[in-house]
């Protein structure tokens, strides 16, 4: 059984690239960023709305029994039996003008896109219904740590359009209901159509962590209340062989507006260095390339300011009680947002997980009015 | 673009779904255990599924058929990779795209790649292509990674292929390649992909963007890249007043 499910996972997960973020996007994720358990539960949440409201032929009408099977995802517990069926899957109505769910990639397939902001990947789900009657689905092992749920979820944000006169909106700060309101302490109600504007989802340093700034390292929550605006990255011209530095302005900095509990990867390396970010952080490995932190292994490589590899000897995977930091240079070319965090090179908030970026700059399409483009 | 037809099509995701089973028949036997059928069951079973006939042992309320057969991958990741796969130069470009910190060796072939005039020229003569059908993710996928090729042959700032770069973005954006039978979905990759570019031109050379603007005037596309120009001065206020509320949220913690 549990070679088969690995195995199903070792077919159907891919390796997650990073890629830089469009910059809307950046923006509005900072304006409405979560810590990864209110992600879950935002993401949750968006299912249970795109549910009830939006799945019945006029709002609030929906029925659990009218599901249909995905073409996208098995069903686990069938397909242990041999037979390739669906799961049982719900769309939102393509009409509904307060969709919860983007029709961009899924179709606005609800369980669909709930499993993919949820874990980290599968072909095939364990289906149950949940206590509204509706079915669920659920998987586990698709983490080298064993842990069922994505460490860094990719969770749903809100603007009244995708393009950039869109007036961000949030859900009410407890989720208590489906309405969503011009301000993030769920004030005032918004009643007008909505759309899902892009997908989010975290990275940062605790605040014990320091970063290079021209005059050395620097504690990041102590460069945050100075405003330093002198931090170093590596110069576009930067190479393996020879990773140059350069002074760069702040674009800004992201500092999460409560405590919350937070998922950290520790990691030490055999030159006795040390690095606690959270899953999602991109660290930057001896091939040159990004990588999410909770998927580097040990014995990988991370890379020194100067270029030299460290193998990581030990990961510890623990929890982190407090706010998260992170900041942004002004530049916007790739290289130039690799930053060095206790000594090692890391990129910085503007990169995102590519499969979301593309995702996200798909959504932003929907920005352009049909009626500007010739007929 | 490249269309694949119904029967070829099926022919892959056929080849597709068999590699699975028996990859998945092999792990199965060695994980056999006497309370689950045995692989040699597995695929005999679900090549009923491939002459998608019903499973009969399984009843569903209100099921419809369901596409398994013609699964195509879902996941970003694995619809990214199979583009790449279909397009080797695309592919050898993300190659090195994504490698944000290269030994020299690699980032002179890089930039070989981004100052070659070919694979400019045919990257944007996909990019002006309307392309035919319904947009698949595929084909979004396509076009932003070749959206990805100009921005980076772009943000090189030494690149000898700088100017024919500029001027290939400029045509893209400004081919009228709307049809009238195109539905809205491929209406919007289209002008979603002008939009990415328009952003580019505007970020890399103000002046041709404006001049884009102006050479538009009178014609098919002058009310897209009106807006498009618009947008773009809104995206730089929103991301100016973002920069504003983040600073003041910073003062108040």
């Amino acid at each position: 059984m549990n070679h088969f499910k690995l195995f199903l996972v070792a077919a159907i997960a891919a390796v997650p690239t990073l890629a830089l973020a469009d910059p809307i996007t950046v923006a509005r994720c900072a304006s409405d960023q979560l810590s990864v358990s209110n992600a879950h539960l935002r993401i949750e949440w968006a299912r249970q709305c795109s549910l009830t409201l939006n799945t019945g032929s006029v709002p609030n009408t929906g029925n659990p029994a009218n599901y249909f099977l995905s073409g996208r995802a098995y069903d686990l517990t069938i397909l242990m039996t041999g037979m390739l069926v669906g799961a049982k899957e719900y769309r939102e109505n393509s009409s509904t003008t307060r969709p919860y769910t983007s029709s961009t990639f899924y179709n606005s397939e609800i369980n669909y896109t709930y499993v993919w902001g949820t874990y980290t990947g599968a072909g095939a789900y364990t289906v149950f219904q949940d206590p509204t009657g509706y079915y669920k689905w659920t998987t586990s092992s698709t983490q080298r740590d064993g842990s069922t749920q994505n460490g860094s979820p990719y969770y749903p944000i809100f603007a009244t359009n995708a393009s950039a006169t869109g007036t961000q909106l949030f859900p009410h700060p407890t989720l208590a209901n489906c309405n969503l309101y011009t301000d993030k302490t769920g004030t005032t109600p918004y009643t007008g159509t909505f759309a899902v504007v892009g997908y989010c989802e975290g990275g940062c340093y605790t605040p014990d962590q320091s970063l290079r700034f021209s005059t050395g390292d620097v504690n990041i929550v102590d460069a945050l209340n100075a405003r330093r605006n002198d931090i170093v990255t590596l110069s576009p011209d930067a190479t393996l062989d020879d990773p140059r530095t350069q002074v760069s302005t702040v674009y800004s900095y992201t500092r999460d507006l409560f405590d919350a509990s937070q998922p950290i990867i520790k990691l030490t390396t055999a030159s006795g260095g040390s690095l606690n970010v959270t899953n999602a952080h991109p660290v930057l490995i001896s091939n040159g390339r990004l990588v999410r932190a909770d998927k580097l292994r040990e014995g990988d490589d991370l890379l020194k300011a100067d270029g030299t590899p460290d193998p990581i000897t030990r990961i510890a995977r623990t929890h982190f009680w407090g706010k998260v930091y992170n900041l942004r240079p002004t530049a916007t070319e790739h290289v130039a947002n690799i930053l060095i965090a206790q000594g090692f090179l890391v990129g910085s908030a503007r990169f995102q997980n590519e499969d979301v970026s593309f995702i996200n700059r798909t959504i932003l399409f929907g920005a352009v009015p049909d009626e500007v483009m010739p007929k | 673009m490249e269309n694949l037809s119904t029967h070829k099509r099926f022919v892959m995701s056929a080849i597709v779904v068999v590699s699975f089973v028996v990859v998945a028949a092999l792990f199965m036997g060695g994980a056999r255990s006497p309370d689950r059928p045995a692989g040699g069951q597995t695929v005999a079973s679900t090549t009923k599924a491939l002459d998608r006939k019903p499973a009969a042992s399984i009843s569903l309320p209100e099921m419809q058929l369901p596409d398994i057969v013609g699964r195509a991958p879902v996941m970003p990741d694995e619809i990214i990779e199979r583009v790449l796969k279909k397009d080797k130069k695309l592919g050898l470009f993300m190659d090195y795209y994504r490698t944000v910190l290269p030994d020299e060796q690699t980032r002179d072939e890089y930039h070989k790649l981004l100052s070659d005039p070919a694979m400019m020229t045919t990257m944007a003569e996909d990019l002006m292509d309307p392309g035919s059908g319904h947009p698949e993710a595929e084909e979004y996928l396509h076009r932003l990674m070749q959206v990805d090729y100009f921005e980076a042959a772009l943000t090189w700032k030494d690149n000898p292929q700088r100017q024919k770069a500029l001027e290939l973005t400029r045509d893209i954006i400004s081919k009228d390649n709307f049809q009238s039978d195109q539905d809205s979905a491929r209406r919007q990759v289209l002008g979603g992909s002008k939009m990415e570019l328009y952003r580019l031109l505007y970020d890399q050379d103000v002046q041709k963007a404006g001049a884009l603007v102006a050479q538009a005037k009178g014609s098919r596309m002058e009310p897209l890249i009106n807006w498009m120009a618009e947008e773009e001065l809104r995206r730089r206020a929103l991301e100016k007043e973002n920069l504003e509320e983040h600073e003041r949220q910073a003062r108040n913690n």
